[in-house]
């Protein structure tokens, strides 16, 4: 704890310390509800450079928030100009289920993303409705990730409603953004992720406690941990420092801060995308 | 996948890495502007003895601050107050954070030595009154001519209460405690126009923010704090630590601003 303390402390990038750190669940600005500053692409990449974040996995706030399509060329545009830091993640909303199906085709095969996110607490519309069906149908026949929101209590994306997706489909990796968030979505998450081999736990949450991180390692196991930041909504020094100074083997925060990412990132074709 | 320089991503059109220019120089000194002794209600957080809580700190390498009591929020002003006066008293590394609260007869500033007043704290919300300047002046007024460092949790009251707050009382050094990423854009308006007011850090985890508070308000009026037990304080740390401003304007937020501040107040 108190070498890791003094690397953070320090403000050098991890990256000189030996750390290859992957942050799943990123997005890119701007956004309407609140000040972000410098959440642009270069914004993000100086961020990126400063704490040694080789590689974020990004979802434009547009895409998310407003328009789908509109949005995804956002984040297109920025894993153009940086291919080697960005991998791009597709968003289609199902509100539109006959428009899902092209749009990813479109996002993946001309866009080159290889994730997808989905936000239902902002669509209104809970996972387990039909109309999400394309996604997990296209997810399952590329073999890609679907990142979700998650929380506690929220009927369209409490981490309980994804037990029964996952099991329908066993070879998408569904990413529990957030774990829930408070402590009873967090719990939830565990659950589900203790009975569904192919359900992770992302940690961005603002009151994330490293205590909190090491419960979930504890009843998952650390393979199916992942570093997410939610840059450039929070500074990702928050949810990096908790990580690297976890009460945990450094195998296993390692694992947690890039390593399992860069297994499920290879997996989707992502990393190879990006060339670097 | 593997990159030139042997690790995952940095392609060839990443700028230079930027390192460090501060390994060879002191360490960062931290004095935490927001701590909290005592059990919580609500969740298992709390820490109610005083060493319990300077180890937790000191493992982030902390080692002073100034101290709140949960009772102050759950209890009472004055069993706050009294249980401050005894636990911290053995150790004066750990400056009490007085509660008062106008709402009641007995505001909680009876129980406190007159010498050791340099920080009050306030709970409009939770001790049910409004932050208006008819409701506290009889309590604020003493001590803006003290210039007491006056601590506030955002939740516990609005941007337009503070505006009004700083406005009435400019001797008061205000404090705005845990104020959340989200409110970045309006503490950076309410900074440009009430020059008494100052931000603690501990959940201010905007993208860039403090490089973004400093480039528009300067260094002086922020403070660094961890919200330990109710966050986890390696968070700011690390904030602080990647933040990209000057060395001079680092050493102010972990502690100079609030040294400051307390070296103000008048006995």
């Amino acid at each position: 704890m108190n070498e890791a303390r003094a690397w953070l402390a320090s403000g050098r990038s991890l990256r000189g310390f030996g750390w290859s750190i992957i942050d799943i669940h990123a997005h890119l600005g701007p956004y309407v509800g609140f000040e972000i500053p410098h959440g642009d692409a270069d914004g993000m990449v100086f961020t990126m450079d400063r704490l040694g974040i080789a590689v974020a996995g990004i979802s434009a706030l547009t895409a998310i928030n407003a328009e789908y399509a509109r949005g995804n060329e956002l984040t297109a545009s920025a894993v153009r100009r940086h291919p080697d830091r960005f991998v791009g993640y597709a968003v289609a909303n199902p509100w539109e289920p006959e428009r899902i199906s092209h749009e990813l085709t479109r996002a993946f095969e001309e866009l080159g993303f290889r994730g997808i996110k989905i936000i239902p607490s902002t669509w209104k519309l809970p996972v387990t409705d039909p109309r999400y069906e394309p996604i997990w149908a296209f997810a399952q026949e590329r073999g890609t990730m679907v990142l979700s929101h998650t929380w506690a209590g929220d009927p369209t994306c409490r981490p309980s409603l994804f037990r029964e997706i996952a099991a329908r489909y066993p070879d998408v990796a569904f990413l529990l953004g957030h774990s829930g968030g408070p402590r009873e979505g967090n719990v939830e998450a565990i659950d589900v992720a203790a009975a569904c081999p192919n359900v992770y736990l992302e940690l961005c949450y603002s009151q994330l406690t490293r205590r909190q991180l090491e419960e979930m390692v504890h009843a998952v196991g650390y393979e199916r941990v992942l570093l997410g930041t939610d840059m450039p909504f929070i500074d990702p020094a928050f949810t990096i420092a908790k990580v690297i100074c976890a009460d945990l083997p450094e195998e296993q925060r390692r694992a947690i801060v890039g390593g399992n990412a860069e297994r499920l990132l290879r997996a989707s074709g992502a990393l190879a995308a990006t060339g670097a | 996948m593997r990159s030139k320089r042997g690790g995952v991503g940095y392609g060839d059109t990443s700028p230079p890495l930027i390192e460090s220019h501060r390994m060879s120089q002191a360490p960062v000194s931290y004095l935490d502007a927001n701590c909290t002794l005592g059990r919580f209600p609500h969740h298992d957080r709390g820490i109610a003895e005083l060493a319990d809580l300077s180890a937790t700190l000191e493992e982030l390498g902390i080692g002073a601050g100034v101290v709140r009591h949960a009772l102050g929020q759950h209890a009472s002003a004055e069993e706050a107050n009294s249980a401050l006066a005894t636990e911290l008293q053995p150790d004066p590394r750990w400056i009490p954070c007085w509660v008062v609260n106008p709402a009641q007869d007995t505001d909680g500033l009876d129980v406190v030595p007159g010498d050791q007043l340099r920080a009050v704290c306030l709970y409009p919300r939770r001790h049910g009154y409004p932050l208006a300047p008819w409701m506290v002046e009889q309590v604020l007024a003493p001590l803006e001519k003290r210039r007491v460092v006056t601590l506030i949790d955002v939740d516990e009251t609005t941007p337009k209460e503070l505006y009004t707050l700083c406005q009435a009382y400019q001797g008061l050094r205000v404090v705005a405690l845990t104020t959340g990423y989200r409110l970045l854009g309006v503490l950076s308006r309410l900074l440009a126009t009430c020059p008494n007011l100052h931000v603690e850090l501990s959940t201010m985890a905007a993208h860039r923010g403090i490089e973004a508070l400093v480039e528009r308000h300067g260094a002086e009026r922020l403070l660094f704090g961890t919200n330990t037990p109710l966050s986890d304080g390696i968070g700011p740390v690390a904030a602080l630590g990647y933040a990209a401003i000057s060395e001079g304007d680092r050493a102010l937020i972990a502690r100079g601003n609030l040294e400051r501040l307390l070296g103000e107040v008048r006995r």
